[in-house]
């Protein structure tokens, strides 16, 4: 008897603890969270949304945040304003269809529960792609120590690195790169100490040494071609200055550049006279998904530099290419004009479908991760319109990105938290081209960007996990001396 | 007294030597390290750490080397350290042998275990550490009392106190300069060499420089990263308005166990440009950002300089950094324009220029004149001229820009 007289309190509890919260009032305003999930449109198979409210949201004793979907609900409980979410609940929530879900933070103050207004999230069925690769690099200058590259999966948390410069005596390695985003074909290259461009394939991992006599430097920006037979790259002479006063802070900038093409079958390249012209600076090639046309960033070359970087303005260039054959239509098209638009485009990536278009565009230049007005835009092919994806820019730097397979999710970078050290953020463009509010990469614990002190770099979605192994990459990269490639006569 | 209290006050009185002894030897060097790493208060950076290779090691470590900031704690750590190991290590010596001698064997072993721990303070260390606590006067006294030649890193301290000390002209020739490649020295990807360089830019005006050398030596820092350096990268981003970035180094401070205090501190200057303009080191500093950006260094340190003092004429750091960079590089002609430019209307020069004005009157009668120098000053430099033409020592101008001029001339 003394027993259960102990036992049924500690019972009724338990069972209050877990009984649904019911607000008695509401605070009449929608909480100031971070990261800012308020409205935002993600794949059904992404990690939990974790967050927490702003720091101007005064304390209070206990939180809730209840999360209604269609038929399923579920509540959590907090001590602290800092919101966790368990995989397999935020998965059963979410389910793999499309539904707007709601959620509503409750905050407990002394014995009163208060509710603020609930805010909703755009689920969509179809899933992104469930890895990004990624390098991790400090924001800086010339200088480098720690550098790596990760992979993240998008529906945990969990990150690992697929290699780091700590193995590689803190060489500078960068530039990776995917065969259609199949994550058992990449490249990437290794500069300085082990200096090469490593192609690690399915079964093997190959060194190319690969400047030669016609070209202007080591291959440099990379993209493969759909089926994984060839590789455009660009050689560039590329220089930087660092600005006095200027919020862009550093000035990366060519000096020439041309545009080449690799034959994986052969290791030889081969270019056109219109890719590696004199008078004009040629950069950021990438094929379509069909492969008969190539892309690339064009500029006249411009005298004085960096003294007129503010002159150097790329537009967006096509040619009708013959992967057979190895050549190139007669006409170059302008798709997006730098004279006429006043500004300059870098980074063209066409979504998996063909339709679509996605740059990076800023006042000048191509290094665009560096400059603040650099925002992310599209051109329909089919018409021809260029517009800004305004919902998903920011006031600051929104640059790198990359389609998703089935060409409806695009992650990018951007420096839009702080003005410095660069984050991933994912939006949706729907069929017709309209993008949604960006949504930054969950992270479990919900203070990691603010802690983090490195820039996430180069995001590359791919379809599953890359499962190289570090050390044979290390010891190819230590060990062999590199395959030298050619230039086709 | 009993055999354990004995034992006990041995082992106590064996530290406290050790520990004197350290602090004499290598005191400066203890504080000097500090900065290399940091001991973050954090349980995300414990766990990241705890997962590295030898990350127990690494925590115990850098948990120690933060009180190394504290006078004399490095000694103390260390010699206790030292001691309890020599304990250690002496019990199972005397165990293993089977006689009761912890106490012989111990401090036997002492020496063996301390020589390696042992390395001399450096005269540049013991700047450094002034420098670190804006300890400009010991910087000048210390540099001037022990310092037998030029090094490199020792001059360039001096220099930045002088600097700091509005002095850099006038008592610059006090102590043997070199050239100017001294007063500016290389980077070279040296983290002593680009500290330095950091402090050196950050006090004559140069944010920008001042910022990338703080940025980059922080970045090939062996350590988590260099609280001097975070500091620093505090300061350019608040006269920069580059308040989000600034808030978030200074929540890594907050961090620590010494430098939340000042990071605290700082988070009054976040989105006020009011306090930022107001305060007299930040305000002035601001108002060395030229309105139109140029590309550091690209025209080498002379542009950059003269759009700084462009800026801010009033900001006496610049303006004597970049007269004295002139003179140590003996680009006269320069150095006359820049005398006319911030010196013709009659402001108050300081030593060294006057006198390197007088010589240069030699080429440009009357600019001695033209620039209001008192006639006194050129009655001393005609008495050094007519001393050095009868072979008379000039021993007694050994303060002077014609010493120099004739030292290096000589040499």
């Amino acid at each position: 008897m003394k027993k259960l007289k102990l036992i049924l309190p500690a019972l009724l509890l338990a069972a209050s603890c877990n009984a649904p919260v019911s607000p008695s009032s509401s605070t009449g305003t929608v909480p100031e969270t971070y990261p800012d999930y308020r409205d935002v449109t993600i794949p059904c198979n992404i990690a939990p949304l974790n967050f927490r409210l702003a720091e101007s949201e005064a304390p209070a004793d206990e939180y809730a945040v209840r999360i209604d979907a269609e038929g399923v609900s579920s509540e959590f409980r907090f001590r602290r304003n800092e919101f966790r979410f368990p995989i397999g609940k935020w998965r059963a929530l979410l389910g793999e269809k499309s539904q707007t879900i709601s959620l509503r933070v409750m905050r407990r103050d002394g014995r009163e529960w208060k509710a603020y207004e609930s805010f909703p999230i755009h689920v969509l069925a179809e899933k992104i792609d469930p890895y990004v690769v990624y390098r991790l690099i400090d924001p800086g200058y010339e200088a480098w120590n720690r550098i790596g590259i990760y992979q993240r999966c998008l529906e945990t948390f969990r990150q690992s690195p697929i290699i780091t410069n700590s193995r590689t005596d803190k060489n500078c390695m960068n530039c990776h790169s995917f065969s259609n985003r199949d994550p058992r074909k990449m490249l990437f290259h290794m500069r300085g100490t082990n200096g090469g461009t490593y192609i690690v394939g399915k079964d093997c991992i190959e060194k190319l040494n690969t400047k030669t006599d016609r070209t202007i430097s080591a291959l440099v920006y990379p993209q493969w071609s759909p089926d994984g037979s060839l590789v455009a790259f660009s050689v560039n002479d590329t220089w930087q200055a660092f600005h006095s006063t200027n919020p862009n802070r550093i000035e990366v900038f060519d000096t020439r550049s041309d545009v080449v093409i690799y034959d994986a079958e052969k290791r030889e390249l081969f270019s056109d006279p219109r890719l590696m012209s004199e008078g004009r600076f040629e950069t950021f090639p990438t094929f379509s998904p069909d492969m008969k046309r190539l892309y690339f960033c064009s500029s006249p070359a411009i005298e004085g530099l960096p003294d007129n970087f503010e002159q150097v303005k790329y537009s967006i260039c096509a040619v009708d290419f013959d992967a057979s054959s190895h050549s190139f239509g007669e006409k170059v098209d302008t798709l997006y004009n730098a004279r006429t638009d006043g500004g300059s485009a870098s980074f063209p990536r066409i979504s998996p479908d063909g339709r679509f278009l996605l740059f990076t565009r800023a006042g000048y230049g191509n290094f665009s991760i560096w400059h603040k007005d650099a925002d992310l835009w599209m051109t329909d092919l089919t018409d021809g319109s260029v517009r800004s994806l305004d919902s998903a820019n920011s006031g600051d730097v929104d640059s790198y990105h990359s389609w998703s397979s089935g060409g409806h999710w695009v992650i990018f970078s951007s420096r839009r938290e702080d003005g410095l050290f660069t984050r991933l953020y994912i939006t949706h463009i729907d069929e017709e081209g309209r993008d949604t509010k960006a949504f930054v990469l969950p992270q479990e614990d919900t203070r990691f960007n603010h802690r983090f002190m490195q820039s996430f770099n180069i995001p590359e979605l791919v379809t599953g996990p890359v499962d190289f192994r570090e050390s044979e990459i290390v010891d190819v990269a230590r060990n062999s001396p590199g395959t030298d490639i050619t230039f086709a006569e | 007294m009993t055999g354990a209290r004995k034992s006990l006050l041995l082992w106590g009185a064996c530290a406290i030597v050790l520990a004197v002894i350290l602090q004499l030897v290598c005191g400066w060097h203890f504080v000097f390290i500090e900065q290399n790493q940091v001991f973050l208060y954090d349980m995300a950076y414990v766990r990241r750490t705890l997962s590295s290779p030898w990350g127990v090691a690494i925590l115990c470590r850098d948990f120690l080397l933060q009180f190394f900031c504290v006078p004399c704690a490095g000694a103390l750590i260390m010699s206790l350290l030292l001691t309890l190991a020599a304990f250690a290590a002496g019990s199972v010596v005397a165990r293993l042998s089977g006689k009761g001698w912890t106490a012989a064997f111990g401090l036997l072993l002492i020496p063996a275990l301390t020589v390696p721990f042992i390395k001399p303070s450096e005269n540049f260390e013991k700047l450094d550490c002034y420098a670190r606590r804006g300890n400009w006067e010991a910087v000048v006294s210390n540099y001037a009392k022990t310092t037998p030649r030029i090094l490199v890193n020792d001059l360039c301290c001096y220099d930045i106190a002088l600097v700091n000390l509005g002095r850099l002209a006038e008592d610059g020739f006090k102590v043997e300069q070199a050239d100017a490649s001294v007063l500016l020295p290389e980077w070279g990807q040296d983290p002593v060499r680009g500290t330095l360089l950091s402090d050196l830019f950050f006090a004559v005006g140069h944010l920008s420089l001042s910022q990338r050398m703080a940025f980059e030596t922080n970045e090939i820092c062996d350590g988590e990263f260099n609280p001097r350096l975070v500091m620093r990268l505090v300061q350019t981003n608040i006269i920069y308005g580059q308040y989000a970035v600034a808030e978030k180094y200074i929540s890594l401070l907050e961090k620590t166990l010494f430098y939340r205090g000042w990071a605290r501190e700082h988070r009054r200057f976040l989105w006020n440009d009011d306090a930022v303009a107001s305060d007299p080191l930040y305000g002035e500093l601001r108002r060395c950002l030229p309105e139109r950006s140029f590309f550091a260094y690209t025209g080498g340190i002379e542009e950059d300089m003269k759009a700084i003092v462009a800026a801010n004429p009033g900001f006496k750091a610049s303006r004597e950094f970049l007269g004295m960079y002139y003179l140590l590089g003996m680009y006269y002609d320069r150095f006359k324009e820049f005398l006319e430019t911030y010196y013709g209307k009659g402001e108050e020069m300081p030593k060294s220029f006057r006198e390197a004005a007088l010589i240069m009157s030699e080429m440009y009668p009357g600019l001695w004149r033209s620039l209001s120098i008192d006639y006194g000053e050129y009655k001393r430099y005609n008495d050094f001229c007519n001393k050095m033409e009868n072979r008379i020592s000039v021993e007694a101008y050994s303060d002077t820009f014609w010493y120099y001029l004739m030292s290096i001339h000589e040499q």
